[in-house]
């Protein structure tokens, strides 16, 4: 959670700019790659964080903090954006299920420089696609973002015990589909 | 195999957006209308954003408060409403009607005796019996 969070946004609430760039500085990275895991492309991804941004900034006169921190609330938008993404979208042949994404190869790799855990990333990204969008959503949030359950469980309206049942079914069904793959 | 995955998660958090969008998101995101909150009402709030009309609606609206103004004033405080006044009058009035009636029973018993005496006057005297019954 970022310093002074509360004052940020009410300050924000108040259309304040300033504020809302800082807490937009502090969450553009854990949002952009909450989405990036869920959808095809890089541009796509952008494309859904700058919506989630705009849709927060447009909308928070109307958050109320309820105990939770900001970010809850920014994956609660960001988790409907991608969801609403994959409805409209047109059904295209699908070029991602079993191909490896240059893009993130090149991003990991570059900061990195281990070739082999972006192949395994990659990998595991394809196999978290197919999996439910709760299961996947949990998975991110827990193990890449080192959210809390009762955090996860405000950002997909959900309890905090459901959050740990829906994590347990979610790795299962992840290593069934990684074994597929050999992994 | 659990620990592996994980660890291999893990390895996402170097994703980081490219300077350029994060440069590009916020020049656009800061180029929207400073969000405000609306109470109700949000297709008239809409219209009020147009300068031109608010200031129409807003002259409008000072001229009809004047007006209305005005016109309360002059109807609430003539000396001839004046709510003391009125209700002076009102007391008055019955003790008035009640006068008027008294005189008017005077006079109307005045003629009416008038009347009558003329009427009397003016009846045949009664002749005496010739033969009278002894």
């Amino acid at each position: 959670m970022l310093e002074d969070e509360i004052k940020l946004i009410l300050a924000a609430k108040q259309g304040e700019s300033a504020s809302f760039d800082k807490l937009y500085s502090h969450y553009l990275p854990p949002i952009y790659r909450f989405i990036y895991m869920k959808v095809s492309h890089r541009e796509e991804a952008e494309d859904l964080t700058h919506e989630v941004f705009l849709s927060a900034w447009l909308n928070i006169p109307h958050y109320e903090p309820q105990g939770f921190p900001f970010s809850s609330w920014l994956y609660q938008i960001a988790r409907n954006r991608v969801i609403d993404h994959y409805r409209t979208k047109k059904p295209q042949t699908s070029l991602d299920d079993g191909s490896v994404d240059a893009e993130l190869i090149k991003t990991v790799s570059r900061l990195d420089e281990k070739l082999d855990d972006s192949l395994d990333l990659e990998i595991i990204r394809q196999a978290i696609k197919k999996l439910t969008h709760d299961q996947q959503d949990v998975l991110l949030m827990r193990f890449m973002e080192d959210l809390s359950h009762q955090e996860i469980a405000a950002a997909i309206n959900k309890s905090a015990g459901a959050v740990r049942l829906i994590q347990h079914r979610a790795l299962n069904e992840l290593k069934k589909n990684l074994s597929k793959h050999g992994r | 195999m659990d620990d592996k995955i994980l660890k291999i998660l893990k390895t996402g958090k170097l994703i980081e957006p490219s300077p350029e969008f994060k440069e590009r998101s916020r020049r656009l995101l800061f180029a929207a209308p400073t969000p405000k909150k609306e109470y109700g009402f949000p297709a008239f709030f809409g219209l009020m954003e147009n300068f031109r009309l608010r200031l129409a609606l807003g002259t409008l609206g000072a001229l009809l408060l004047a007006v209305l103004g005005v016109n309360y004033w002059q109807t609430f405080n003539q000396p001839n409403l004046n709510g003391q006044a009125l209700k002076h009058e009102v007391e008055n009035l019955d003790f008035q009607i009640q006068l008027q009636e008294i005189e008017y029973f005077e006079n109307s018993a005045k003629e009416i005796a008038v009347i009558l005496d003329d009427i009397k006057r003016a009846e045949p005297k009664e002749e005496p019996e010739i033969n009278p019954i002894n």
